[in-house]
C-alpha cells in the first residue's frame, strides 16, 4: 500500500450561471467541480481530487504538474490577505460568497493485481485553515 | 449559460475526448491521451455544468473553449 500526503488549496465561490450551486477549485491540481452547498462542494472536490490523483499516479504522471494558472492563485492570495479567518464547518454559507481553504489529504493507494486502475481512499481530510469574505465584499476578490 | 452533462458528453466526444461513466461516486471521467479529468455529475445526465467548470476542463485537455461551446 502506497501513502501520500498533500496540502491542497481549495477555493469556493457561488456559481455565476448555475443557481444554487457552488464551484470548487483545487488550485494545486487545477480541478474544478460543483456542489449544491458549500459542504457538498467540499465533498465533491475531495472526491474529484482523489480520482485525479489516482489516475495520474496510475499513468505515471505527477498530479502537481497540473497547477492552476497564476491568476487563480493571485485571487486566492488576495482572499487570504483580506478575508476573515473562520472555521469552515461553522460557516453560514448564506453570508459568504467566496471561501479559500487549505485541505490536508492523506491518500492511500492500492493497485489490485492485474488491474490497471489504482484504488484510492482519503484518510482524515482536514480543513485547518479557512478564509471567507462576506458576499458584498467577495465581488472585489474576483480579479 | 449552464449546459447539461448529456450535451457536454456529446461535445467532448466530437472533440476526441472520451467520457466514462463512474463505477461509483458522483463524478464521470473525461479521458484523452491518458490524461483524465473529473466531471461533476451529482444529478446524473441532467446535471447543470457552469462556465467555470468548462474553463478548467478546457485547460486540462488544451481545448479551445469557444469551439467546445459551439458544440454544446
Amino acid at each position: 500500500m502506497n501513502t501520500r500526503e498533500y496540502n491542497f488549496w481549495f477555493v469556493f465561490k457561488r456559481a455565476e450561471d448555475v443557481p444554487g450551486e457552488w464551484v470548487g477549485h483545487c488550485l494545486d491540481i487545477d480541478v474544478v467541480t460543483q456542489g449544491t452547498s458549500l459542504e457538498h462542494a467540499l465533498a465533491m472536490l475531495g472526491e474529484a481530487c482523489l480520482m485525479t490523483v489516482c489516475d495520474d499516479i496510475g499513468s505515471h504522471r505527477e498530479p502537481l504538474d497540473r497547477r492552476a494558472p497564476q491568476s487563480y492563485w493571485d485571487i486566492m492570495y488576495n482572499m487570504v490577505q483580506h478575508g476573515r479567518s473562520v472555521d469552515f464547518h461553522s460557516l453560514d454559507e448564506k453570508s459568504v460568497g467566496f471561501v479559500a481553504c487549505q485541505v490536508q489529504f492523506k491518500c492511500q493507494f492500492v493497485q489490485p493485481s492485474r488491474a490497471q486502475e489504482i484504488l484510492g481512499q482519503v484518510a482524515n481530510p482536514i480543513v485547518p485553515l479557512t478564509w471567507a469574505e462576506v458576499t458584498s465584499k467577495a465581488q472585489d476578490c474576483r480579479c | 449559460m449552464p449546459t447539461r452533462l448529456s450535451a457536454l458528453k456529446r461535445a467532448l466526444e466530437i472533440m476526441g475526448v472520451e467520457v466514462v461513466r463512474p463505477n461509483g461516486g458522483s463524478h464521470w471521467k473525461a479521458k484523452k491521451d491518458g490524461k483524465t479529468y473529473p466531471i461533476a455529475a451529482h444529478n446524473g445526465e441532467k446535471s447543470q455544468i457552469g462556465d467555470e467548470y468548462l474553463r478548467g476542463l478546457s485547460r486540462c485537455f488544451d481545448l479551445d473553449l469557444d469551439v467546445l461551446k459551439s458544440h454544446l
